[in-house]
């Protein structure tokens, strides 16, 4: 499959990335693995792509008490799982980077770019020709949706794995652009519409992930449904932080992806938890949460709504096992 | 537009003349003749395309001609030296690990990339190092049995 014809643009400091990207129909690419098949498929046109590797100082990943964990932009998926550090007090992060794709698409991918993953639909992800027997959706340019009918609005799914991992981790992002930086809670770097999922301007780029220090007795895990152990997109991915008070859960935070056409944090089932002795009876509460904030359309391929939302309950369930488990020092 | 493309291959220098929308799969197969590597689904699912890019397993179908400029790339035909056969190779022959050999390959620079960083993998580390490798004739078996052999030295 051949890409369309493009020029290649390779800025050297964040700053010259942000001013090229103001400079118009450009998109900026790092690890390739999300933007490439989408040239290919020529659901995005382009005239250039800003080649942001090149970019000096922006691959680290550090720790410290006082600051946390400190992600660059170019970073890549493979680097994030092997650091001893965040093996160590983070191991959601881990078992989300392990979990995208294969080898290959880590080691290419960057963290901040599993962060921006576009959102995906059966009908978008297609190449011309398929696309061609039918009207363009919302998401390629058009009027229509051809998941949920007489919808007047894209539903293409959130589908990253690293992103509610991060999230339920307290986990914010540095966004540089042409007038300076600002940092902003993980949530904000998504606006929920599956036609332009990522809330940056076209001059705006992820510099840095930040996490903070890992709290006392806290754990964390991730886990998803899909059909194949490796390659497959999320049909649902489920995160748990939660951090133990002697016998006892003080506060947990849950989130899903591939749930809606953002990741989403199911909030406020600390309440039905806290102060009760971790058992699946106790975290019914917070497994139904979830069930109902998960709101999958049929526009992935692998499992029926109904089942991937039942399957959010089993998976909100597995990820607090591995959370609690991390937190007991298991 | 065509612009000068420096690529060490398998530790010779190239510099040819490339579209800046080239990908490198269609530079490796396309202008420097190397062959070996494959395109499979070109959308990054299948691994037939895996090269390593200072020695990190990458997919040259996603990768742009023009990111790989100054970088190391090994294919398949960088493995060999002087005629004999790299130990991946060479077990994947005594251990009928190739069918219609066109993931092949792949396969092998993913598990090249394994051995380079892990000499002495489990099973559950080679299957996880090739599970970004699809082979359609579906010999996995013989292809698992013989990255462990090459690693043991059998």
């Amino acid at each position: 499959m051949k890409l369309p014809r493009i020029d290649y643009l390779e800025p050297q400091t964040v700053g010259e990335a942000c001013a090229l990207l103001a400079g118009g129909d450009v998109l900026p690419v790092a690890g390739g693995t999300d933007l490439v098949p989408s040239l290919k498929h020529r659901v995005k046109a382009p005239t250039a792509v800003v080649n942001l590797k090149a970019i000096r100082d922006l691959n680290y990943i550090t720790y410290s008490e006082k600051e946390g964990l400190r992600i660059g932009a170019l970073a890549s998926l493979r680097d994030l799982q092997n650091n001893a550090v965040v093996q160590e007090k983070y191991p959601a992060l881990v078992q989300a980077a392990a979990s995208v794709g294969t080898v290959q698409l880590q080691n290419m991918g960057t963290v901040a770019g599993n962060l921006c993953l576009d959102t995906r639909c059966y009908y978008y992800n297609q190449s011309s020709f398929w696309r061609s027997a039918r009207p363009a959706c919302y998401k390629a340019g058009g009027e229509v949706c051809h998941v949920v009918k007489r919808s007047d609005k894209c539903w293409a799914c959130y589908s990253g794995d690293t992103a509610p991992a991060f999230m339920v981790l307290g986990a914010s992002v540095k966004i540089a652009s042409s007038k300076g930086e600002r940092v902003v809670p993980l949530d904000k770097l998504y606006s929920g519409d599956g036609k332009k999922p990522i809330a940056l301007a076209a001059d705006e780029l992820v510099s840095e992930i930040q996490v903070p220090a890992l709290a006392a007795n806290s754990g964390s895990g991730y886990t998803k449904l899909r059909i194949r152990k490796a390659i497959d997109f999320p049909l649902m991915g489920a995160a748990v932080w939660v951090q133990l008070n002697g016998g006892t859960v003080k506060d947990i935070r849950v989130a899903l992806t591939a749930a809606d056409s953002a990741p989403v944090e199911v909030a406020g089932v600390a309440a039905s938890i806290a102060g009760k002795a971790y058992s699946e009876e106790n975290l019914a509460e917070a497994m139904e949460a979830s069930y109902k904030k998960a709101r999958p359309v049929d526009n992935v391929i692998g499992g029926s709504p109904p089942y991937r939302k039942r399957m959010a309950r089993v998976f909100v369930k597995r990820a607090a096992n591995l959370a609690v488990a991390q937190a007991e020092g298991r | 537009m065509k612009k000068a493309l420096a690529l060490t291959v398998n530790g010779e220098e190239y510099e040819v003349l490339a579209d800046t929308h080239r990908t490198l799969l269609e530079v490796l197969r396309d202008s420097l003749g190397l062959t070996g590597t494959k395109e499979g689904c070109g959308l990054g699912a299948c691994g037939a395309c895996t090269v390593l890019i200072d020695g990190k397993a990458s997919l040259a179908c996603l990768t742009l001609a023009f990111a790989a400029h100054g970088k190391q790339v090994t294919t398949i035909e960088g493995l060999a030296v002087d005629g004999k056969l790299h130990p991946i190779q060479d077990a994947a022959v005594r251990f009928g690990a190739i069918q219609c050999g066109f993931c092949t390959p792949g396969w092998i620079m993913s598990a090249k990339a394994l051995l380079d960083e892990n000499p002495k993998p489990s099973e559950h580390q080679v299957k996880t190092a090739i599970a970004g490798n699809l082979c359609r004739c579906t010999g996995y078996v013989k292809i698992i049995e013989s990255v462990l052999a090459a690693s043991q030295g059998k």
